[in-house]
Formats: C-alpha cells, structure tokens, sequence
C-alpha cells in the first residue's frame, strides 16, 4: 500500500491486493449543493429583477449604468485574476454581483421643486455619472473587494465604502447646497413637501403611492419598494437560511419605530413620515441586499439584531440632520467596522447547557 | 413532538430499502480485531496456531468498560497482528483466523427459550450480553451490558429503541426490522427485564412505511409500548437530539441519558441481544448496507471480520471506477486507504462512490460568513468560530466555545458553501 499525497486534504492509495487505488477524504462524504458561486448567481438574479424596474423608471439611463458598473467590475476582476495568480481565482459571478449593487446603490440626484422656483434638475451630467459609476465599481472590485480579502477578512461593504470615498469629496460639488429635508421643512405640510419633491414626472399623484410603487429619484434600485420588498422575501425564503434575514427585519422595524414616533412628536401624517423614511429610495434596497451582505455582517443572531437597530438609528440620524443625501451608507460603513466586536456577542450556550 | 428541521438531506435509500437480507458467504479468512469498542483494550486469547470455532471467545479484558470479541468463523489462528480499523482509522491489533469450513460451533453461550426468561436473573443476562460481546451497533460501539447496568439510584422509566436509521444510504435496521421483528419483540423483553420494565418507546421514520406495519403488528399486544413514526432528521439519530423529539427535555452537556431516567439503544443492538440470549449465538456478524454508486445495492448478513474488497468482489464492483469507500455512513463514516480493510462491530454500511458519477461540488474558498453553519448545528454550537479559533491555535477559546460537546454530526461541513472542513477541523481538535 503506497500512499502519496494529492493535497492537503486528500491522499490516493493503491491497494496491492485487489488494485483499488482508494482515496482519503475526511468525512463527511456527501454535500450540500449551496456553493458560493450558486449563491452569487441566485443573488445577481435576484438584483436583476431590480435592475429591470429601475430601467421601468429611470429610463436607458438606468441600463446603461447597470451595464457600465457590471462591465467594469468582472473586467476588474479578471484583471486582478491575472494580476494576483495565487491569491486571486475568478470570481465572475461575485464581481458582477458587486457591480451590480453599485450600480443599483447610485443615484441620479432628485428632481425636486422648492416654492416659488421652477423645477430644479439636479440630476448629474450623464457623461459625469457613467464615469463616476465605473470608478465606483472598479474601486468597489479592487480595492474593498480583493484587498480587504487578502487582509483575510472583509470588513466594509465594497459598493458603500467605494461609493463613499468616491462621492464624499465632490458630493457638495454635484448636490444642491439647499438640502433636500431642508426644503421639506419649508412646506406647511409632509405631504405637501412630499408632493412639491417628488411629483415631477411622478406616475403616481399620491405621494404615498409613488414611495411605495414606483418613482423616479433616489437609488435606482429603490424604484419599486414594492418590488424590492417582495424580491427580498422572495430570497429570504428561497435562501433556506443563508441569507441574514433577521438584519433587514429588524432594520426596518428600527427605522419606522423612529420615525413613527418622530411624525408623532412633529404632529405629522404618520404613514407618510415612516413610507418616507422606509421608501425614500437608499434605505428599502440596502436592507435587504447590502446589510445582508454575509462577509461584513455579525455572524450571530443577536449580533445580527444589534447591528441591524444602530444601522437603523444613524440611517435616521444622518437623514434628519446629515447633510448630504443617502446617509444609510454612511450608516452601514460605520456598523461594519463594528463587525469583530458584534461577532462576539450572542454566542449562545449549547444544546445540553440551557 | 419537537422536530427542529435545520437541513434536510436527500435520504437515497428508494433502491436499497427493499432488497432483503442476503446472507454473505462465510470469508476464507477473517480478521478480528481486538478493539471494535469504545472503553478498555482487549487482549487475545489465543495464539498462532490455535484451533478456534465459530463463536469462541478469541480476546477479552477484565476491565468493566469492554467487550469481548469471537471468532465468527471456525478454523486456525495464522497471525496476530495489525490491520486497518475502520473505528480508529488507524492500524491496530488484529487476529487473523484461516477458515476450515467445517463450521463447528462453540457451545460456551446455550440458547433460552422465551418461556425460561422469566426464570433467570438480571445478572444472568446482563452477563450473557457481556459475555456475547455486544456493543451498539448503531456506530457508537459502547458495551452494551453497561447501559444495561445504569446505577441503582437512577430508575430507568424509558427504553427507548432507535430505528430512525438517520444515516443516507443505509437501510440495514430497516430490513432487519421487516425480516427480524420477532428477535426485535424479545430483545425488547430482555431488556425490560434487566431495566426493570420501563416504558418502551421504539422510534422509526415514518418513511419506513413497511417497517412500521411489522412494528405495530408484531407490538401490538405488549404492555408499555408506543411505536413512535416521525419524519426525525438525520440529526435526530443522535440519542440526545432524540430524545429532545421525544420527551422535548435536552441531556445536561457530559452527562449519559441514564440521569434522565432513559436509555437509548439501537434496534441492531437489541436484535443482537435476541441472539445471544435465545439463539446462544454471540455478535459475530451483523447486517450490513452495501450502497452508494453501485447500480444493485444489498442489504447483507455478513460475518465481522469480513474484507470490505472480499465483498465488492464478490458483487463484481467495478475497482477501475471505485474512487472511495466509505466505512460506517456517509456523514460520520471513514474513507479507507486499503479495500483488504475488515469490517468491525460498528460498522452500518458499505458506501462506493465511483469516479464516473463523481463531480467536484465545492472548493474550499475563504469563509463568506453565512453564518448558515450556526443556523445548522443540531446542538447550537458556532462551528466557524470554533474553527477560526483552532486554525489560530487558540485551543482554549475553541473549548470555550464549546468545542468538546460536537458529535461530529458533520452538518456544518455539509452546508458550508465555501467548502471548509469545519466538521473535521473540530474532529481533529478534540482529538488533540
């Protein structure tokens, strides 16, 4: 019986007796068909129903954004593949995943009125966003992505880290200086601010329908809460528990607990105060698809609870008082670097021990 | 009933369940090991040259925590020394014993009719079972006269019998429930009788749907007795995790069932108890599962000691295409280097996995951190950290984590997209 070794895990002997070359493996000897890259696909399909209701929106421009950040981040990777031999498998699926969620994350701007001026356009110049996209994926891609996976471990969201470092700098250069929420505390009324903001080009004379069914500002992949929320079940079941369910739960519990209480504090129209927080475009989508991100959230289920209550408690800090739009991302970067810690937390006693 | 379906795992038993029981020839030459139980080491009997028969003690201990082993076959000692063990899975004292085919038989053990049990002692049984070398053989291998024997100020009040047959492919205890239900009956009497009639509490798939006919037919009359037909998953095998589905309680961590009042045995063992009471015969052989890529799969009454490629041979399996066997079910069992190994007490199933249908699933990749291994653990245990703990050397951080209550169960390694060792990582580490 010669044994020679294959790798690490598995060694090839020939039997002298009956020449059955056997090999060794530890158990167990059958496995599950969940893989990462299956779990890749099944996610990037998913977006991909939110990538056809933000093209239902947002227009061309939409698709074109998705192409470009998708494009960008599998060249990135194949790139880094041939950069990095060793350390750097391909990894298509997950890159186009990523861009995609860049993608779906970035947002055109607001068309919004104020009272007394005309319509405002405050969507960027196309040329600007297709390149602020790719740069966002490529950075998304390469360096939160694959560096931060050489560290070992990942700690910031790569579509939020890149689009923060990429949009923080010139973000008061693109945005209006006249903050969106400012604008809407000019109005006598929630509904009316609401209106006044979002009814240009609205499908939808209600505000409370244009949230909730279709609008056309904000991430594009909030186009439709509706269907992302639907889309986001839809995964959560499918998912047979490895998807972070409790996080996006809880989120949005957090968010329209805060904001329930804020509208009632303020005397405002409750439903409203919270469809707008929950809908608004940034929060719907990075619930269930970026705070679900498994590499840069807490492993266990109360630090997945924890997690999900201070994302939702500085999501609404940064949009009542920040000063720049979609501070969820900001909200979700910070929560990250929390991950080590949380990770510790909730370790529950075993079977036997309770 | 509390049946906590965390993963459920394809059975791939439709084939297998309904051959019934060949019984395979008798080997030319059968290899005993010393050790096919968990406790103390035993020492031969015997030496070269020595003529044994079939059911001669041939090694035993005077440790409490042992059982004796017995030639299966009638014939000569020809050599004492080391063999593959499929239990260790390492190479350990083995007897070799050349068949003479004239199968004359040891009288040491003489058969009881039903009618004399209630004649006779505890003690007497419990000494038949030790004597008989009995051990579970649901893979656990402990001596089974010492569940039989718990402490006097722990009253047992369940017997329960475990027929769930978790483990995929196997369907061994299935066949034998079907074909043996009478030696089931009164390896259950037996056993009420040592354990002062507790309640019997005989746990089944409700899958085995022919099992379960003979079971409640043949247990109809019986005082006491409720056969329980669930869908338990293949974590719910486990004595404890049983017993949770049964009586929703959870055994203290390091402590045996007997503190809750129950033991737990598996329906081979109690029709090997039938044996050795009522047929004199001690564990000698066993039915075995031969399974997994093989196009017929058997269900076999095979004599221990037995070579695993003495067997595949014989049913013509194709060693060109054999890229593994699997010893002892294909969750928990041990992938042997050689096909000369024996077969042991414990060991439940044969599995062939061939290279024709074998495809590449997963290649380990860095943790994704699905935390989907948490949700899976029957016990609750936090598999990946335990590991990441291990693989950074912090021993003791593992053990805080609980690492010494893992059974090995192997779900965490089963789900895990990134294919990472987990289950055996945490194996490796109990180990020391």
């Amino acid at each position: 019986m010669i044994g020679r070794t294959r790798n690490k895990r598995t060694r090839v002997y020939r039997s002298s007796v009956t020449n059955r070359e056997l090999i060794v493996e530890p158990a167990p000897h059958v496995t599950g068909h969940a893989t990462k890259d299956l779990l890749m696909k099944y996610t990037f399909v998913a977006l991909c129903i939110l990538a056809a209701t933000a093209v239902l929106a947002f227009g061309t421009t939409a698709l074109l954004i998705e192409i470009v950040a998708v494009v960008v981040a599998v060249i990135s990777d194949y790139m880094l593949s041939l950069v990095m031999k060793k350390k750097g498998p391909l990894n298509t699926y997950s890159a186009a995943v990523s861009g995609l969620i860049v993608a779906l994350s970035f947002s055109s701007g607001i068309p919004y009125t104020v009272p007394g001026q005309q319509y405002v356009p405050t969507m960027m110049n196309p040329v600007v966003q297709y390149v602020a996209v790719a740069v966002i994926s490529a950075i998304a891609v390469i360096v939160f992505k694959k560096i931060q996976g050489l560290l070992g471990r990942k700690y910031l969201n790569p579509a939020a880290a890149a689009k923060l470092l990429v949009l923080v700098p010139i973000w008061s250069a693109l945005m209006p200086q006249d903050h969106l929420l400012t604008a809407i505390s000019s109005f006598a009324s929630l509904k009316g601010a609401l209106s006044a903001c979002y009814s240009y080009n609205a499908p939808f004379e209600d505000p409370l329908l244009t949230l909730i069914i279709l609008k056309n500002h904000g991430w594009l992949g909030g186009a439709s809460s509706i269907v992302v929320v639907a889309v986001g079940i839809g995964v959560i079941l499918f998912s047979r528990g490895y998807m972070k369910w409790r996080t996006p739960l809880t989120y949005l519990a957090t968010i329209a607990t805060i904001s329930a209480s804020y509208g009632l504090i303020n005397g405002e129209d409750i439903i409203l105060r919270v469809a707008f927080h929950l809908f608004v475009g940034s929060v719907i989508f990075l619930a269930f698809f970026m705070a679900t991100d498994p590499a840069t959230t807490p492993l266990t289920g109360l630090g997945q609870i924890i997690f999900a209550i201070g994302l939702g408690v500085l999501t609404f800090v940064f949009q009542i008082w920040g000063h720049f739009f979609g501070g969820s991302i900001l909200a979700l970067v910070i929560m990250n670097l929390t991950v080590p810690l949380l990770d510790r937390v909730g370790i529950h006693k075993p079977f036997g021990r309770r | 009933m509390n049946l906590k379906l965390t993963v459920k795992i394809g059975e791939k038993k439709e084939k297998a369940r309904k051959v019934s029981i060949d019984v395979f020839p008798d080997p030319e030459t059968a290899v005993i090991f010393t050790l096919q139980h968990i406790g103390a080491p035993n020492d031969p009997l015997v030496s070269v040259g020595d003529k044994v028969t079939i059911g001669q003690k041939i090694a035993d201990s005077k440790e409490r925590i042992s059982a004796p082993v017995h030639s299966p076959i009638s014939g000569e000692v020809t050599k004492i020394g080391e063999a593959y063990n499929p239990c260790s899975a390492e190479f350990s004292q083995a007897i070799f014993i050349e068949n003479d085919g004239k199968k004359r038989k040891d009288k040491t053990l003489q058969p009881l009719s039903v009618s004399e049990l209630k004649d006779v002692s505890t003690d007497f049984l419990i000494e038949r079972v030790r004597e008989a070398g009995i051990v579970g053989l649901g893979g656990a291998g402990f001596p089974t006269h010492i569940k039989l024997s718990p402490p006097s100020d722990k009253p047992i009040k369940h017997l329960v019998v475990n027929a769930c047959e978790s483990d995929i492919y196997a369907t061994c205890d299935e066949r034998l429930i079907i074909e043996k239900t009478s030696n089931i009956l009164t390896g259950v009497k037996v056993m009420r009788k040592v354990l002062g009639s507790p309640k019997v509490v005989i746990a089944t798939k409700n899958n085995k749907i022919e099992a379960v006919e003979r079971l409640k037919e043949v247990f109809s009359g019986e005082p006491d007795t409720k056969i329980v037909a669930e869908p338990f998953t293949y974590q719910q095998g486990d004595e404890n995790l049983l017993q949770k589905a049964l009586f929703g309680w959870e055994v203290p961590a390091e402590k045996l069932p007997y503190e809750m009042g129950v033991v737990v045995h598996n329906v081979a063992t109690v029709n090997a108890v039938a044996k050795a009471v009522f047929e004199g015969e001690p564990l000698i052989s066993r039915v075995i599962t031969l399974s997994g890529d093989v196009e017929e799969p058997k269900n076999l009454m095979v004599k221990i000691g037995t070579s695993v490629g003495h067997i595949l041979d014989h049913y013509k399996v194709d060693p060109e295409d054999t890229r593994k066997v699997v010893l002892g079910g294909a969750m928990m069992g041990i992938s042997i280097p050689t096909a000369e190994t024996p077969l042991a007490k414990r060991i439940t199933s044969i599995l062939v996995f061939s290279k024709s249908q074998y495809k590449l699933v997963k290649r380990r990749a860095d943790c994704i951190r699905c935390s989907k291994c948490i949700g899976a653990c029957p016990l609750d245990l936090h598999p990946i950290s335990i590991v990441e703990a291990i693989e950074k050397g912090k021993i003791e951080r593992a053990k805080g984590l609980y690492l010494t209550d893992c059974f090995e169960c192997g779900i965490c390694s089963y789900v895990c997209p990134s294919g990472i060792p987990l289950a055996d990582t945490i194996r490796k580490a109990k180990r020391g």
